[in-house]
């Protein structure tokens, strides 16, 4: 297989972390309507957790990556309770705003008590072994990507139309107010999503890591790729969300294999655009209500 | 008194007052000095350091920082030099050329001496040009930018044309010729760089392969290592920030895609992070020049013991040690430029320097009226089981005559 093949197998590796990314900005957004803006570096501060239990206190990793988890969806919730919930009937730009700045103080934190030294390696938590398809060496992490985005997918997509929860969760970003008169507990709710936002985060973090390297600033670029494939799917599908970061995997290595980043990043939003044009509500996605 | 003799007396003596107050024309006692400069009073001497404490490399910077204070600790708990204790002034650029600026406004309206240390090339492209119009010395930041004809700028590690060419020609040399591929990141000086890097590899008797280009935070390093997987290289040289740079070389060691002799960096990879940063596969093939000595060196004792007794808990990095380094430089042209110090006292003490051992982790520092670049030879480093080895030293090969 030529570089083509080489490079959109190598994309397509790729996307699937941009998706997963992408899947829980529209996994909160589904439920609370917020385009969340720290989503990338909740991501980062699981994986420090889980790297500093692991490396700097000696706990093995399998307690370790738990404990993390457990942090990351607390500050989820923290996140929720302390810079969304007050004044929360802001507007959605306000709301958005708010997570800019969180994700801002944030960074900040995690910079000043954890980046002298960066970026580490993360502990192996998988063999290293790779499969050769097409002249590329996808990494176990890599296949282990797909299959968690999979089971991630067809989770949520049953939690949500399934569920009571689910719908409750549906209900209260689409229609607050009925969702508030039918009894609809919507801090309660949305706390619920932003833990769970957290949780799938610690996972992307998780993927990303032995590629990346931990450091306070690797979801940077990742989040705007996040974001990109989001709004390609359609900001309120799951399974668009994986779609989305798949073809900006693909088109984003394939460009840059012939071309080079810079027109690889004219040709993803460029791509954008015109995906926007054509289907305002991106491949998958529906129209939003907005809130008033 | 008639009114035509009395005005010229009196704007004499209110002259001497102002001038005696900005402190031109103090003398030095015999045993200390007084205020002979800007920033220079009887027992300080004002120095400002404009250093990314915050952002990026942020934890680099504080250990560049962190070294060098321990330096100035001693110094001043020993009773400083000719009696003045030296002030340093940190403010933190983030990383970023407005805030640099607005740094050295700050010391400049304080005003300071010299302005010393800091991190990265971003903040010193910035301020470079306002303090050589101010004529205010600048020392020893950790930048590899040329800056040619610039009076009041030092450096002390080689410019990155000429680590480049330095590093292909010894690497050529030591481990027999072959082909080169290179990945780069996108500066003002990447084209410049790659060419010298071109003609280095042909005058060492290798063959150019080609090259990318990348910036700054990229996502995905596969699709460039997959191009270069296609030319087979002997060595691959990369220079881009150190944290692309361990990205890059992982990507490269889950490719599979290893050169088949070593992978050549800048100093940014004789780096104690970056080499934990790549997977132990990467380990053993790494080549790279190295401004001052490592942490397990003869060399590197004596700032140990400074900055465990005056920065304890710090941490001994290459970083740290190129703080103390530049620190201990600092202090041995203060002393040899004697306590009448001025800039351009300053200035000259240092363009006389030739081959003074004046830090013990750098390699003998020359300096001239032509030359703002204090080492001529660097360390030459590899790695073994995560531990950063010097395998000696390696002259520096001026890029303009590669």
């Amino acid at each position: 297989m030529g570089l083509l093949g080489s490079a959109a197998i190598s994309g397509v590796a790729a996307g699937f972390v941009y998706g997963m990314l992408a899947f829980s900005i529209v996994l909160l957004f589904k439920a609370t309507g917020i385009p969340n803006f720290t989503q990338g570096n909740i991501a980062t501060f699981g994986t420090f957790v889980a790297y500093l239990l692991a490396v700097r206190s000696g706990l093995p990793l399998g307690l370790a990556i738990p404990l993390g988890f457990l942090a990351t969806g607390a500050l989820g919730v923290v996140i929720y309770l302390g810079g969304i919930l007050p004044r929360g009937e802001a507007g959605t730009l306000n709301l958005a705003i708010r997570t800019l700045a969180v994700y801002l103080l944030l960074f900040a934190v995690m910079n000043l008590f954890w980046g002298v030294g960066q970026p580490f390696a993360f502990p192996h938590f998988l063999p290293g072994t790779a499969v050769a398809v097409g002249g590329v060496r996808v990494s176990l992490i890599s296949l282990l990507t797909v299959g968690v985005a999979v089971v991630l997918a067809v989770a949520f997509w049953l939690v949500y139309n399934h569920t009571t929860t689910g719908l409750l969760l549906r209900g209260i970003a689409d229609r607050p107010e009925v969702a508030r008169l039918l009894g609809a507990d919507t801090r309660r709710l949305s706390a619920l999503a932003w833990l769970l936002a957290g949780l799938v985060a610690v996972v992307v973090g998780l993927l990303t890591v032995p590629a990346a390297l931990l450091s306070t600033d690797m979801m940077d670029n990742f989040l705007l790729y996040a974001f990109t494939a989001a709004l390609l799917g359609g900001m309120t599908s799951l399974p668009g969300a994986f779609v989305g970061g798949v073809v900006v995997g693909v088109v984003s290595n394939v460009v840059t294999a012939f071309r080079g980043q810079e027109f690889s990043i004219l040709a993803i939003f460029a791509l954008l655009i015109v995906t926007l044009l054509v289907r305002p509500n991106g491949i998958f996605g529906h129209d939003v209500v907005e809130r008033l | 008194m008639e009114r035509g003799r009395w005005l010229p007396a009196a704007a004499a003596a209110l002259a001497t007052l102002v001038i005696a107050a900005c402190g031109g024309s103090a003398s030095p006692s015999q045993t200390g000095g007084g205020a002979t400069a800007p920033g220079v009073t009887s027992n300080a001497i004002q120095i400002g350091t404009t250093n990314a404490e915050t952002g990026v490399v942020s934890a680099s910077a504080s250990l560049t920082q962190a070294g060098a204070q321990a330096v100035f600790a001693q110094v001043n708990a020993s009773g400083g030099i000719y009696g003045r204790k030296i002030q340093q002034t940190v403010l933190d650029d983030a990383y970023t050329a407005p805030k640099a600026v607005a740094n050295v406004r700050t010391f400049m309206s304080k005003p300071v001496f010299a302005v010393f240390g800091g991190y990265g090339t971003v903040p010193a492209e910035a301020i470079v040009p306002i303090l050589q119009q101010a004529k205010i010395p600048y020392l020893f930041p950790y930048q590899g930018n040329p800056y040619p004809g610039d009076r009041y700028l030092f450096l002390v590690m080689p410019v990155y044309r000429d680590q480049t060419v330095t590093v292909i020609e010894n690497a050529l040399k030591r481990y027999g010729k072959g082909t080169v591929y290179a990945l780069v990141g996108k500066t003002a000086d990447t084209a410049q760089t790659v060419q010298e890097a071109i003609q280095a590899t042909q005058k060492a008797g290798g063959t150019w392969l080609g090259y990318d280009q990348v910036s700054q935070g990229t996502t995905d390093y596969t699709p460039y290592v997959l191009r270069m997987k296609q030319m087979h290289p002997d060595f691959l040289f990369v220079s881009t920030d150190p944290t692309d740079c361990a990205r890059y070389v992982t990507a490269v060691v889950a490719q599979g895609a290893l050169p088949a002799k070593r992978i050549l960096g800048l100093q940014t990879m004789a780096d104690e992070t970056f080499i934990n940063a790549v997977p132990e596969t990467a380990d053993d093939m790494l080549y790279a020049p190295g401004p001052n000595a490592p942490a397990s060196s003869q060399q590197a004792k004596q700032c140990i013991q400074i900055i465990n007794k005056y920065a304890p808990g710090t941490r001994i990095t290459m970083e740290t040690l190129w703080g103390c380094g530049t620190a201990q430089l600092f202090v041995y042209a203060l002393k040899k430029a004697g306590p009448n110090l001025t800039r351009d006292g300053l200035v000259k003490t240092l363009q006389a320097m030739h081959d003074a051992s004046a830090a013990s982790v750098f390699t003998p520092i020359s300096y001239s009226s032509d030359n703002n670049v204090g080492e001529r030879t660097m360390y030459e480093f590899t790695s073994k089981n995560k531990q950063l080895v010097s395998i000696g030293t390696m002259p520096v090969v001026s890029s303009s005559a590669a």
